[in-house]
């Protein structure tokens, strides 16, 4: 993770800034911190997980110790399959959001500094506005009245009748890239800002084209936050709720709208306590796959403490 | 890898040509992000009790509605609910994230089971822990400690989750500070308190104001814990306004949408002139 990656290259620069101070009241300062996160957080997904082994859940005089929500799970096929839905619509999400985002950072990078800023500040701001707002303007573009229908249908004539466009796993996918995309492009924006530039000059001065200079030496040199974005944004859009529930209809739902169901509308929190469970192991395991199979250790350096 | 290398090789992209072809893909990423939001205010603007298009004209009854002397009750509640919950959890995660950041940046702990890296990635789990499973975990805890729906719990919980962004914003700037400027003053007879108050905390100040605007924002904005530690009386505007399109087409929706467009790009603008600040 970049920030993370950030946390140790300003914790080995610190290391020389100046001295760290001995004593307790360090320990003293964290503690408020560190206590919220503990109860509220570690607590909060303990219960989450106690209950996904209790029938019934919440806890009462008759609660007894029981795998059935997990069986429940993986015998009815509908949950396993809307958590493969969810699992492609991230992936799609994903790799949009880097096919779009990539090239749109590295733009970044190379371009005038007259400009700069304000491209960079266009990149942010949608980070700043309000996602519900941000969703349903989806509605009003895909929507069978929307823009897009407009213009196809009353403007240009292209079709005579309007699109389904909305209900969709694509308009899923849509309102997914949209919401994200910020958090791919930054960290690749930061990691192509700290290329070597020397090494790419040289490279041209050897004779390489800037095609070949790109791909031997920029490309390897941005990994890291490419891997921090596909991370971050497969992370946040595998457990979406909002977007899925205002632009996926009654058809598309994905496992977060599941996981919501079950605790506000049906009330299985058992249920929805196992398949929180199964979801949260489930990220987990990509993740770490992920760091190894892409070896994010090699590629910031060696971590550690500092 | 070989044939792509030799591929590579033999196309020569001038300069001109793939800067500019880099420059429309970036101009079009920018359509694609701003389009949508130009619509919301554009259709605000529509005198039709559908919003789509075309628009028969231009009207600003919508925001006669949202507005007073006829606002909406709820609206204006939501409204302040999370102005307040915004306010007091910057205020909470501002004063527990600083101090995080000091004790993290600026002591060694010396405990082996808790080193800074530990430390680090505690501070980040708020944020990287799936939104949909911290949303219904707490409320889960809330609900067994009777807290459920509180207005405090919702801003505890709202602490929870912006304490990432100031632990990080402050632990940054402390990571850049130069000591030997604290060193200089005690040197020339200030006390250790006189040094913080005067050193210390007027270099370190925009790091944390950054820090709890970004919680500001960050709560103000967010969703989908909020929309689970919520109930009626507790709801804020992005709740209000997720239901508000949930139960059918209000138009609006669309002038509520442009207000918060309006103010959060203000407040963007200001946190990123804080910000360079900070990074300057």
């Amino acid at each position: 993770m970049s920030i993370k990656n950030k946390f140790d290259e300003l914790n080995r620069t610190a290391s020389v800034y100046f001295k760290r101070e001995e004593g307790r009241l360090g320990l003293l300062e964290i503690l408020p911190g560190i206590t919220l996160i503990t109860i509220l957080l570690g607590g909060s997904l303990g219960i989450v997980l106690l209950y996904s082994f209790l029938d019934p859940a919440p806890v009462s005089a008759e609660s007894t110790f029981t795998l059935q929500h997990y069986r429940e799970f993986f015998e009815t096929g509908f949950y396993l399959s809307v958590l493969l839905d969810s699992f492609i619509i991230a992936v799609i999400t994903t790799a949009a959001a880097l096919a779009l985002g990539y090239p749109a950072a590295y733009y970044l990078t190379i371009m005038d500094s007259k400009w700069k800023s304000l491209y960079l500040l266009l990149m942010i701001l949608p980070f700043w506005i309000n996602v519900v707002v941000r969703t349903y303007a989806w509605r009003l573009i895909l929507g069978s009245n929307g823009l897009i229908n407009y213009l196809l249908v009353d403007i240009t004539g292209v079709i005579n009748s309007p699109l389904d466009l909305l209900y969709s796993k694509s308009a899923i996918a849509i309102g997914l890239v949209h919401v994200f995309l910020p958090f791919m492009v930054i960290p690749i924006y930061i990691s192509l800002n700290n290329v070597d530039r020397s090494g790419i000059e040289a490279a041209k001065n050897l004779g390489a084209n800037k095609l070949v200079a790109f791909s031997e030496i920029t490309f390897p040199q941005s990994l890291p936050g490419v891997a921090a974005g596909v991370l971050l944004v497969f992370v946040m859009s595998f457990g979406a709720f909002v977007t899925p529930s205002l632009l996926g209809g009654q058809q598309n739902i994905m496992i977060g709208n599941i996981i919501g169901q079950m605790f506000n509308e049906l009330q299985s929190w058992g249920l929805g306590g196992a398949i929180s469970v199964i979801f949260i192991a489930l990220v987990v395991t990509i993740v770490y796959l992920f760091n190894r199979q892409i070896g994010l250790d090699e590629l910031y350096g060696s971590g550690g403490d500092a | 890898m070989g044939l792509i290398r030799t591929l590579s090789s033999n196309i020569d992209l001038s300069d001109g040509f793939s800067t500019r072809l880099l420059k429309v893909h970036t101009l079009l990423l920018f359509t694609f992000l701003y389009v949508p939001i130009g619509v919301v205010v554009l259709l605000s603007f529509t005198p039709d009790q559908v919003p789509t298009f075309p628009m028969p004209g231009i009207s600003l009854q919508w925001y006669a509605e949202i507005l007073p002397p006829n606002y909406n009750e709820e609206l204006i509640s939501a409204l302040f609910t999370s102005l307040k919950i915004a306010t007091l959890s910057s205020i909470g995660a501002g004063v527990i994230g600083t101090l995080a950041a000091f004790g993290m940046v600026r002591h060694d702990l010396h405990i082996r089971w808790l080193s800074t890296d530990k430390l680090n990635t505690a501070f980040l789990l708020p944020l990287v822990v799936p939104w949909i499973v911290t949303g219904i975990a707490v409320a889960t805890l809330y609900s067994l400690l009777g807290i459920y729906g509180t207005f405090w719990s919702v801003v505890l919980g709202h602490i929870l989750i912006t304490i990432p962004f100031v632990v990080t914003i402050v632990s940054s700037q402390l990571y850049g500070f130069d000591r030997s400027l604290e060193e200089a003053a005690q040197n020339l007879g200030a006390s250790e308190i006189r040094t913080f108050y005067e050193v210390t905390f007027p270099i370190v100040v925009p790091g944390i104001l950054g820090g709890m605007l970004f919680a500001f924002t960050i709560s103000f904005d967010n969703f989908t814990q909020t929309f689970f530690w919520t109930s009626f009386g507790t709801d804020t505007l992005p709740v209000f306004i997720y239901s508000m399109i949930r139960t059918g087409i209000d138009p609006s929706v669309n002038a509520i949408g442009t207000v918060i467009v309006g103010f959060s790009l203000t407040v963007a603008v200001i946190g990123e002139k804080l910000s360079q600040r900070v990074l300057d």
